[in-house]
């Protein structure tokens, strides 16, 4: 079955082309960074009037790339959430329209469940068979949480931020040291020639139950804003000279108090249930340090480690066409008289 | 709504009760079905371009981009105040209409069509622009028909000036589909945009952009 796939749930304008879930024939993506680079984050309605822009010539591309007729497309799916509300509609509108031309039925995608199955895209990545159940670290600039995976479909969230998003955390601190948007990869490269230990940055410590964690294990959940206060701070009372000297160390610690705090969660947890891997999914997930580290916790705990292809990390409409590839999604009237939902919940 | 050669074949209106109701995708082959054609076989498909609704707009024209997109239909962007302006000519055989609204911000949106003389087209004499409330009065042209989309919010602003002898219309009035498809029936092909391409909403403000309030200072 060939799936066309889009996706506009944030600042991507993303279509592809997969067959049968696991065959990825196109992955077009127009990445609007230029555009939010001089405002440090995402802007909404710049990113949406972005998508109204581009994404008829990212589907186009998508089809055209991937060597099929349009007749040959047999449905279409959708990002439906969670993702900002503006930039969802330009998708979901598009994608209704294009079922209907090609009347095809329209299957509506919940984002994070496309993240995690992106780990079994391509005809080399494992069958799901082989590495269920796993736990998943889903890590981007929207989402940062901790996913038990019974089954494509079946999702225990475990634990997620309550605050930041680990994505976020790198974006607002790579703010504060001046180096752009978006923060995930200059960190990271900055990082790689600094002592990581040379600043004691807070690592969210153990949150205390309450409702903001909505009765999951204090343990297993994150926060950031109190990270990006210590960087804050830091600058005030240890200005950097004009010359860089000493960024690498602050870039580097900083980023390992974000890492550090997403590997000790995925100990934990993977200690509290048994499981037979350990995905890493999502934009943040292409951090260098994140893969060794989170590779050296995978082998403490015996569990394979399974990662994203790089193309698949960031957001992206391949996961979006696997998924439904493989089965998975809302389909039918339920589909048709869908909204989108900002809010979409995975479980 | 199907049109061709002046005649409409199918037509569908209904009154959106939420901001993303999906209606338009369940009319479309409701609507194809009654004038018995294909999509790849439509000349050409226009668009409302708005100032309108946020996301009413968008969703419009993210669909008929991806509808025409296979079959590279052309597709025509209508200004949706030129396409109410040209009714309420016709409708009340003015020489000049300005359509005005409220564009936030502590501005209206404001743009006046005519024609020279009877039985010529209507053009632009002011751009769609905005200004302050108390500019209207002197931007109006002379005998002119002054409507809007927007009387409950504007009511204000233009019954003083009905007051004085202009020529208001008291209530709300919404561009017509059946304008649209006319106004895009008329435009030569140069002026059709390629799907790939789309014509964009008439956007009345720059994206909204608040700068963050955390950082080092």
């Amino acid at each position: 079955m060939n799936v066309l796939g889009i996706e506009t749930s944030c600042d991507e304008t993303a279509a592809a082309v997969v067959a049968d879930g696991r065959a990825v024939l196109s992955n077009s993506i127009f990445s609007q960074v230029a555009l939010h680079g001089p405002y440090g984050g995402v802007v909404p309605e710049i990113a949406s009037r972005s998508h109204v822009q581009t994404l008829p010539r990212m589907i186009d591309e998508a089809v055209t790339t991937s060597g099929l007729d349009w007749n040959a497309i047999d449905c279409v799916a959708a990002t439906f959430g969670p993702g900002l509300s503006s930039s969802l509609l330009i998708g979901v509108s598009a994608a209704r329209g294009m079922a209907q031309c090609l009347n095809r039925p329209l299957i509506a995608i919940n984002h994070i469940e496309a993240h995690i199955y992106s780990i079994f895209l391509d005809d080399d990545a494992p069958q799901p068979a082989d590495v269920l159940p796993f736990l998943a670290l889903v890590v981007s600039g929207g989402h940062t949480m901790l996913v038990r995976v019974e089954g494509l479909g079946q999702y225990q969230i475990l634990g997620r931020t309550i605050d930041d998003a680990a994505g976020e955390a790198f974006d607002k601190g790579a703010n504060l040291l001046q180096l752009g948007y978006p923060g995930g990869p200059v960190v990271d490269r900055l990082a790689r020639d600094g002592d990581r230990d040379a600043i004691a940055f807070p690592r969210g410590g153990q949150l205390k139950v309450g409702p903001l964690l909505g009765g999951m294990d204090p343990a297993l959940c994150f926060s950031f804003s109190g990270l990006k206060t210590a960087l804050l701070y830091y600058l005030r009372d240890n200005p950097l000279p004009e010359g860089g000297e000493g960024l690498a160390d602050v870039a580097a610690s900083y980023q390992e108090a974000i890492i550090e705090a997403l590997a000790a969660r995925c100990e934990t947890a993977l200690k509290q249930g048994e499981v037979r891997a350990l995905a890493v999914v999502g934009g943040v997930s292409l951090n260098s340090r994140l893969r060794a580290r989170l590779a050296e916790v995978a082998a403490e705990a015996d569990v394979r480690l399974l990662l994203s292809k790089p193309a698949y990390c960031a957001d992206n409409a391949a996961m979006i066409a696997g998924l439904a590839g493989a089965g998975q999604g809302i389909r039918g009237n339920a589909a048709l008289g869908m909204d989108v939902n900002p809010n979409m919940r995975l479980d | 709504m199907l049109f061709r050669d002046g005649v409409t074949l199918a037509l569908h209106e209904w009154r959106e009760e939420r901001k993303r109701d999906q209606n338009l995708f369940a009319a479309l082959p409701a609507l194809l079905q009654t004038g018995q054609i294909n999509i790849a076989d439509l000349d050409r498909i226009a668009v409302g371009l708005g100032p309108g609704s946020f996301s009413g707009v968008r969703i419009a024209i993210a669909a008929v981009s991806a509808l025409a997109l296979p079959s590279r239909t052309p597709l025509c962007g209508v200004s949706s105040v030129e396409a109410l302006a040209s009714r309420i000519a016709h409708e009340r055989e003015s020489s000049s209409v300005a359509v005005i609204g409220d564009a936030r911000r502590e501005r209206l949106w404001m743009a006046v069509y005519g024609k020279e003389m009877e039985g010529q087209p209507l053009r632009v004499i002011q751009k769609l622009s905005l200004l302050p409330a108390t500019e209207l009065r002197d931007r109006l042209p002379p005998e002119c028909c002054v409507v809007t989309t927007e009387w409950d919010r504007l009511e204000g602003v233009l019954q003083p000036l009905a007051a004085t002898g202009i020529d208001v219309i008291p209530h709300s009035c919404m561009p017509h589909v059946s304008d649209v498809a006319r106004l895009a029936a008329q435009q030569p092909a140069s002026c059709l945009a390629s799907p790939l391409d789309p014509p964009q909403p008439l956007y009345l403000h720059p994206a909204v952009f608040v700068p963050p309030r955390f950082a080092v200072r």
